[in-house]
């Protein structure tokens, strides 16, 4: 036990909670609302496009074509794997394994960094052909209606995106207090917290790829 | 590795360390899954594809929220909390969509159900002229019923 003091740093319980157990119920509560607000947030966005799928269903199909599914595949499974790194990172933590939790860490930060190299691709090539939301479209396509499928692209895709970049910075804030010996098996309440954010951000791409890159 | 877990879930708070196996088959069912997605894509299914896209999406996601985000040993509570958000998500997709999905749909049923038929005659453009001067009459008789 000796030992495991020096290499972990003691959990003070703020003032207002009488246990462990209740704060970390009461920051896991918290968070599961937000997940749940974030659920129906994007579920504004689904509406959206099975709105418009639902009247140009032939526009959807040649818009479809101008995306690779093999970058939607890879970064498709970039999240998923990132997710399974995030889970045995967040499991560490429980068991004060403080160099797993920082290499899953470490791991998770890199695939979604790989992520959105290819997304900085992929948009890079759309705005090129000119395949931009509303009044920006200035590309060649079958449908006059073309420019509602790359709004609800780059609205989709891009607040996901976003979710991604600002889970990057969570994990890289994880990254740095896990080395400080933050976490440990009695106090881990921001790595499970920052787990269920990334998780969610993989539950909404497993939406958005076969939505996007996988039509007809 | 189980009997591993078994030791950390004791020695911890009284938290339940979720075994690596389980991590491992959702990796494992997760990408098989992908690549289920991406195959059955390429094969014309007509509507069925959409279908079967949905259900491969709505398999993964339940697979990734029972055990990477550990649903299937939460509080029940916070599990009520994501139940309620997809009910409330259904209601703004059923209610939504009974517009959009229902647009110009609603006259054919009519007149095939109840025999309506329009009173309004529908005036081509080259017929016009010929209509204005039967136009005339009707436009007293409907000043009349309004006196009275």
């Amino acid at each position: 036990m000796s030992q495991k003091e020096a290499v972990f740093s003691d959990h003070h319980i703020a003032h207002h909670f009488d246990t462990a157990e209740q704060e970390f119920d009461s920051a896991k509560l918290g968070m599961w609302l937000f997940l749940g607000q974030e659920l129906l947030f994007f579920g504004g966005v689904f509406v959206v496009y099975t709105v418009f799928r639902n009247f140009y269903p032939e526009m959807f199909i040649d818009a479809n074509k101008h995306l690779s599914w093999k970058i939607g595949s890879v970064n498709t499974i970039f999240l998923i794997v990132s997710s399974f790194t995030m889970a045995i990172g967040v499991r560490s933590a429980q068991t004060s394994k403080k160099n797993v939790l920082i290499l899953c860490m470490i791991l998770t930060f890199l695939f979604a960094a790989g992520f959105m190299v290819n997304k900085y691709f992929e948009y890079n090539e759309k705005i090129m052909h000119g395949f931009l939301p509303s009044k920006w479209f200035s590309g060649e396509g079958h449908f006059e209606t073309m420019h509602i499928f790359f709004g609800l692209y780059f609205f989709a895709t891009g607040l996901h995106g976003l979710h991604v970049l600002v889970g990057m910075g969570l994990i890289a804030w994880i990254i740095w207090r896990a080395q400080k010996g933050h976490f440990h098996a009695q106090y881990y309440t921001p790595v499970e917290l920052v787990g269920l954010y990334w998780h969610l951000v993989d539950l909404i791409w497993i939406f958005l790829f076969p939505l996007f890159y996988l039509i007809g | 590795m189980s009997e591993h877990s078994h030791s950390d879930s004791t020695h911890g708070r009284t938290h339940f360390v979720v075994p690596v196996r389980y991590y491992l088959a959702t990796l494992s069912a997760l990408l098989v899954l992908t690549v289920l997605t991406v195959g059955v894509s390429r094969i014309d299914l007509g509507i069925l594809n959409v279908a079967a896209a949905l259900a491969i999406a709505i398999v993964k996601a339940s697979l990734v929220m029972l055990f990477f985000m550990g649903m299937r040993w939460e509080k029940s509570f916070n599990v009520l909390i994501i139940i309620g958000t997809f009910f409330f998500m259904s209601i703004y997709f059923m209610f939504t969509l009974a517009d959009t999905l229902a647009r110009g749909k609603a006259d054919p049923i009519e007149t095939s159900r109840f025999g309506f038929k329009s009173p309004v005659k529908i005036i081509k453009p080259g017929e016009e002229s010929s209509r204005s001067s039967h136009s005339e009459s009707p436009a007293p008789s409907s000043e009349s019923t309004a006196k009275h």
